[in-house]
């Protein structure tokens, strides 16, 4: 009777025990590449050079040093961290370093969840340092504006919140498709092509402001024309998790 | 301990590996032969997981692959030496390996030191020769301390003090109780390290036993006669054939008999005052046996379909 009870359990403390292990070596496995450092370097750099030239172009008295962080993530940092996020499978795919991980990982779905894990908060991590120093650029640049410390605070963690979910995104297409090219074929067309073939299309608007680009659009500009904000956070959500799950059966279907 | 249940695997059109079916059992060296696309490789990955069987099943310790918990603490495998990322260091690779089992970090400079590159460590894998990304996937096959070893064409590329330094390895490893499966297409190097070969081609399993077995199954021990009078010989070769042994012309002058003993064919010869210049049984050697057993399998394949090109192959091996 108790082997019976305490099975199930076992088995649960067994699987997070390995989901744990499989996080860290994936961690490991980000630090070590000198790529990773480039990266974020790009993006800081990136978000420093876009939020202050925004701040400087613009004349709102009303705007928020914020702002420019937001138009940084929407015009390329978001870009350079989702790089990042595809590096982790695309890099391992293009050297024989994929087999190792199963060898390692064999659990495909526990692989893939380790993955969005580690990159997920990575780039969470990264993108609200970016979202600071893009709210810092911005002050300086800003010739006028408010500051409402709740409102800025409040942008820079949807900023960290919308990389880590393109990050997501990336990172699941990365596994369907296993190649750098076609990732950032998939991702543009997704991103910037699809829309504009949907637009003249009858109810294409409503169907683009429901794609990623509009989903970022709505979460970060507060609205596009069908989604607020909160529908906006929950479209990117699905997004990204749609992508993780088209990962999971496509991953376990396949041989590596 | 490994069990392949009528293991099968196709790619399409193509059967990789067909109907195996066979126990790799502990304390053993177990030599995994086959000519190139024999489906060695495609076998070591259904048995890790890699790649999906068509049907059949491949079990480690009694167990699917995927479905151990700790993998790298049951199978330690070398699959392709080129398994790290070239950008990363040795001991990052190994310790992200480590790191994913549960595994000490303390053991990475251990198996760094065991196969030699702890002075490299620092290094990244990419800046590595052959023979060296070879010694790395040993020492991440050993991370775990493994009761089951499976390694695929581990001497590719190494010098030969690290072939003989493998050869003692795999010795004493299997000798501590470990499973041993390393395949190959070195002949030499199989004789000299495995206790037992298997032997496939074109999927399918061609011999298993000691090296004894494969080779006295593989070739017919055969008896060579040379002598100074054509007559004689011919005589000889009816009294051989009407004793039941198969005798083929290899010269104006010369005989290979098989099918019977050098002492039978004195014997003969005495009897029919046939004068022999040479009588010599031939040694049979396991390259010999592999190359009758794989081109069997080949000649059979040839009426079914494609056909690799596998006198190149053969010659390469031999030139080795």
């Amino acid at each position: 009777m108790t082997a019976a009870v305490t099975e199930p359990v076992a088995r649960t403390v067994r699987r997070r025990t390995a989901l744990r292990w499989a996080v860290a070596a994936e961690w490991t496995k980000l630090v070590s590449l000198r790529s990773t450092w480039y990266l974020l370097l790009g993006a800081l750099a990136l978000t420093g050079l876009v939020a202050s030239a925004t701040g400087v172009l613009t004349h709102d008295p009303g705007a928020s040093p914020g702002d420019p962080a937001v138009v940084a993530e929407l015009n390329g940092t978001c870009l350079v961290l989702a790089s990042l996020a595809m590096l982790a499978v695309t890099g391992e795919q293009a050297t024989g370093g994929a087999a190792t991980a199963l060898l390692c990982v064999p659990d495909r779905v526990r692989l893939l969840t380790a993955k969005a894990l580690t990159l997920g908060a990575a780039v969470c991590a990264t993108g609200l340092a970016c979202a600071l120093l893009g709210a810092v650029c911005g002050a300086l640049a800003l010739a006028r504006s408010t500051f409402d410390a709740a409102a800025t605070a409040g942008q820079l963690l949807a900023v960290a919140v919308h990389a880590a979910l393109l990050g997501t995104l990336t990172l699941g297409l990365a596994a369907v498709v296993r190649r750098s090219a076609g990732t950032v074929t998939a991702l543009f067309g997704l991103l910037f092509l699809v829309p504009v073939a949907l637009d003249p299309v009858p109810g294409g608007e409503t169907a683009v402001d429901l794609l990623p680009g509009g989903a970022s659009e709505a979460w970060l500009l507060g609205g596009n024309g069908t989604l607020e904000r909160p529908g906006g956070l929950l479209a990117l959500l699905v997004w990204a998790l749609g992508a993780l799950l088209a990962a999971a059966v496509v991953t376990r279907r396949r041989d590596a | 301990m490994l069990t392949l249940r009528g293991l099968t695997k196709r790619y399409g059109e193509k059967t990789a590996v067909d109907d195996l079916t066979l126990d790799v059992a502990p304390g053993k060296v177990t030599g995994f032969l086959g000519p190139n696309g024999a489906g060695k490789s495609t076998t070591m990955r259904l048995i890790t997981g890699l790649d999906r069987p068509t049907s059949g099943s491949a079990l480690v310790q009694g167990r699917p692959y995927a479905r151990l918990d700790r993998p790298l603490r049951t199978v330690g495998a070398l699959l392709d030496a080129r398994a790290a990322h070239p950008r990363r260091t040795a001991y990052r690779h190994l310790l992200a390996m480590a790191r994913s089992n549960g595994i000490p970090a303390r053991r990475v400079p251990e198996v760094l030191e065991a196969v030699g590159l702890a002075d490299v460590a620092d290094k990244r894998a990419g800046s590595f020769s052959l023979g060296m990304s070879q010694r790395l996937g040993i020492a991440a096959a050993l991370l775990g301390d493994p009761a089951v070893l499976l390694l695929d064409e581990p001497v590719n590329g190494l010098d030969p003090d690290g072939v003989r330094w493998v050869r003692t390895f795999l010795r004493s490893l299997a000798d501590e109780g470990r499973t041993v499966f390393l395949s190959s297409h070195l002949m030499s190097e199989l004789e000299l390290t495995a206790d037992r070969v298997v032997v496939i081609g074109r999927g399918r399993l061609l011999a298993d036993g000691t090296v004894a077995d494969v080779v006295a199954a593989g070739t017919r021990r055969t008896v060579r006669v040379r002598g100074p009078e054509p007559g004689g010989l011919r005589l000889l070769a009816d009294r051989l054939a009407e004793a039941g042994a198969e005798v083929d012309w290899t010269g104006p002058n010369a005989l290979a008999v098989a099918g019977t003993s050098a002492e039978r064919v004195g014997d003969l010869a005495h009897r029919a005052h046939v004068r022999l210049h040479e009588l010599r049984a031939e040694e049979a050697s396991l390259e010999e046996a592999y190359l009758r057993l794989t081109s069997d399998s080949v000649e059979y394949a040839q009426t079914g379909g494609a056909v690799p090109d596998r006198a190149a192959a053969g010659e390469a091996e031999v030139v080795r």
